[in-house]
Order: C-alpha cells, then structure tokens, then sequence
C-alpha cells in the first residue's frame, strides 16, 4: 500500500476509534452516576 | 511481640471510619484497585524495559545509561502511585492484610528488590558508562537485572495472592503457617 | 450469529478441567496474565509517548519502535494464552458479561490497528509522515489499550 493511502487509512480509523471510545467511556461515566445517585440520593 | 505490635495497629486503622467507609464504597475501591493495577504498566513495564536493555534483549542501539536514565522518572512516577493505592488497599482492609502470608512476603521481595535496585544503581554510577555501548551490560549487572525482574514477578504474583483466602488465620493450617502469616489468637491456641 | 456454542465448549473442554480444579493453577496463570499486561502495557506507553514526543525524545523513534515491537508480541501472546486459559473457568459466565464483549472488541480493533495498520504505517521512515497522523496513532493505540486493559479489570467487578 502507498505511503499516502495507509496515512488516510490510519486516520480514518483513528478517528472512528476515539468516537467509538469516547462513546463507550461516557456511557461508563453516566451509568456510574446513576447508580451513585440511587445509591446516595 | 512485632506480630502483636502490627496486629493492634490493623486494629486500630479498622476502626477508622474512612477505612470502613472505603471498603464498602460501591466504586471506591474497585477504582483505586483497578488504578493499582493498571499502573503496572508504567512502573513494571519501564522497569522490564530497562531490566531488558541490560540483558541485551531490547534497545541494544540506545546506551544503557542513558535509557535508565530517561525512563527513570515514569517508572518512579508509576511506582509513586503504586505505593499510594497500594497504602490505600491496605487501609481499606488492615487486619485481613497483615495477617496475608502473601502481603507478608510480598513487603520481604519488595525490600529484597530495592536493595538491588540500590545495589545496581550505584554500580551503575561507579561504571561512568564504561559498557555503556556494549550490547549486553558486564555479567554482574546482568545478574542483578534478572534478579530485579525475578523479584518484581515474585511481588506481582504474591501480590495478586492477597485476593485468594487459602491460608487466611480462620482456616485450619499447621502451626508454621499460623506463625509465618501472624495469626495472633490462633497461635495462642496451640500454648 | 451467536457464539453461545464457542462458550459452552470451552465449559466442557479439557481447559476447564483444569482451570476449575485446581485454583493454583488459575492463579498462576492469572499472575502470567497480569506480568503480560505490564510489559504490553510498557511497550505500548513507551512507543505512543516518543511518538508523541513525550519521552526519549533524544532516541530515534524508529529505534523505539523497533525495539518495542518484539516485546509487544511477546506479551500478547502470553496474555492471549493465559486469557483463553482463565475464559475456560467462568466461559457460561462471561457469555452474559458485557465488559466481556468490550474487551473482546477493543481487543479485536486493536489487533487489527496494529498489524494492518500502526505497523505498515511506521516501517516508512517517520520523517516523511505527516507529524499529525503519527500523533493521531500514538493517540488512537493509547486509546485502545487502555480500554483492553481497563476494561478487562472490570469483568471481575461488573
């Protein structure tokens, strides 16, 4: 593969990653703080 | 009489409401657990690196000094906060854990591992690079790096241990193990 | 497609067996995945942060990646072994454990972003790549990693 085409690649799919990351994360984040609040009010 | 002396300090940090209130959190612990855990990657992983390099089994083109010396501040920054949630871990459960044969030996490797490192640096320094290129460190720094990693994997996998309640004081266990592990009241029993 | 077939073999392999009967042997071999997670965890840190000009800044990064590379095999072979291992005592379980899966994903976009991606990309010569996208694989690689790692911490809690 060209130099070129695998850094488009690369970045494409990095991207993806972090969207796919952060969504995971904040999604942990939110159902922490849902039980935390059921748990303390 | 240390057993005694270690046991009524576990005591008395259990009755702390903090320590009480840490190990029943929902989140508390699991996180600073997992934060213990994960540091491991930064404190053991630069330590094999650089145990590695002297070895000759990795970074052979970087001078030996020079990459002990760059990885240095991570790997004590990792240690740092391996010491913090480790101290904390401890609080959470004082008396469970320092009647752990496993935490028991785990603190010995740990001590037995500083001394090297200690041991190395200054033979390292002594040196003032003069097998700084060489591929492999001179035989002696080489035992000394396998020795680090040896010791490090001990106090990994004693550490690890801590979880598992095979030899915990309220089981049934032979009096060298009731000895060795501190159970107090246990070995009173045997008198 | 469900794999429910895939865990309820592994329950009644010859792995679970053994993993089952004897606790020491889990154990030791959770002590071998945790030594893993350390070195790939290392190799990973050390590699990412010079790329992202973090660390050893006076070593060429070629020379960090290269150096790492062997080792970063050589702990995740160790981890996958004793990973498959420790699956086979809890499989039905982990069947139903969504950290389970989210590992196993971020397991599997990892695999696929280093040999097909991170690796081809960094055999160029770094010079002539875009400091941006060896940042943003640094970044991504980090990303992921972490997740793995984390993520599979979580599977005893949850």
């Amino acid at each position: 593969m060209s130099r070129k085409t695998l850094q488009r690649i690369a970045v494409g799919y990095g991207i993806l990653v972090l969207a796919a990351a952060a969504w995971f994360w904040a999604r942990q984040v939110q159902s922490v703080i849902e039980l935390l609040r059921l748990a303390y009010g | 009489m240390l057993n005694e002396w270690l046991l009524a300090l576990a005591r008395w940090l259990d009755t702390h409401e903090w320590s009480t209130a840490l190990h029943e959190s929902l989140y508390m612990y699991a996180w600073i657990e997992t934060t213990h855990v994960l540091t491991l990657m930064v404190f053991l992983g630069m330590l094999f690196m650089i145990d590695l390099r002297m070895l000759g089994l990795a970074f052979t083109e970087v001078p030996a000094s020079k990459l002990a010396d760059r990885l240095d501040r991570p790997m004590m920054l990792g240690f740092a906060v391996m010491v913090i949630t480790g101290f904390l871990l401890y609080y959470a459960i004082p008396e469970r854990t320092t009647q752990s044969i496993w935490f028991r030996i785990k603190v010995v490797l740990m001590i037995a591992a500083g001394i090297n490192a200690f041991l190395f640096r200054a033979k390292m320094l002594a040196a003032d690079g003069s097998w700084d290129e060489d591929r492999r460190a001179p035989k002696r720094m080489r035992v000394g790096a396998g020795l680090s990693l040896l010791l490090w994997a001990g106090v990994v996998v004693t550490g690890r241990s801590i979880a598992y309640d095979w030899f915990d004081c309220n089981k049934d266990l032979s009096y060298l193990m009731y000895w060795a592990a501190g159970c107090v009241d246990e070995l009173a029993r045997f008198e | 497609m469900d794999v429910y077939f895939f865990f309820e073999w592994l329950d009644n392999s010859f792995l679970a067996t053994m993993s089952k009967a004897y606790g020491g042997v889990f154990a030791v071999v959770q002590m071998f995945h945790l030594l893993s997670l350390a070195l790939l965890g290392g190799t990973v840190l050390l590699a990412d942060l010079r790329l992202l000009g973090v660390m050893l800044r006076d070593v060429p990064s070629r020379v960090v990646v290269a150096s790492t590379q062997r080792w970063f095999d050589v702990a995740l072979i160790g981890s996958l072994l004793s990973g498959i291992f420790m699956s086979s005592a809890v499989a039905l379980k982990l069947y139903y454990n969504e950290m389970f899966w989210a590992k196993m994903a971020s397991f599997a976009i990892g695999l696929v972003f280093v040999y097909g991606i991170r690796r081809p990309l960094l055999a160029f010569d770094h010079a002539t790549l875009s400091p941006w996208v060896l940042r943003l694989v640094a970044v991504t690689s980090l990303v992921i990693w972490f997740t793995v790692a984390a993520s599979g911490r979580w599977i005893g809690f949850s």
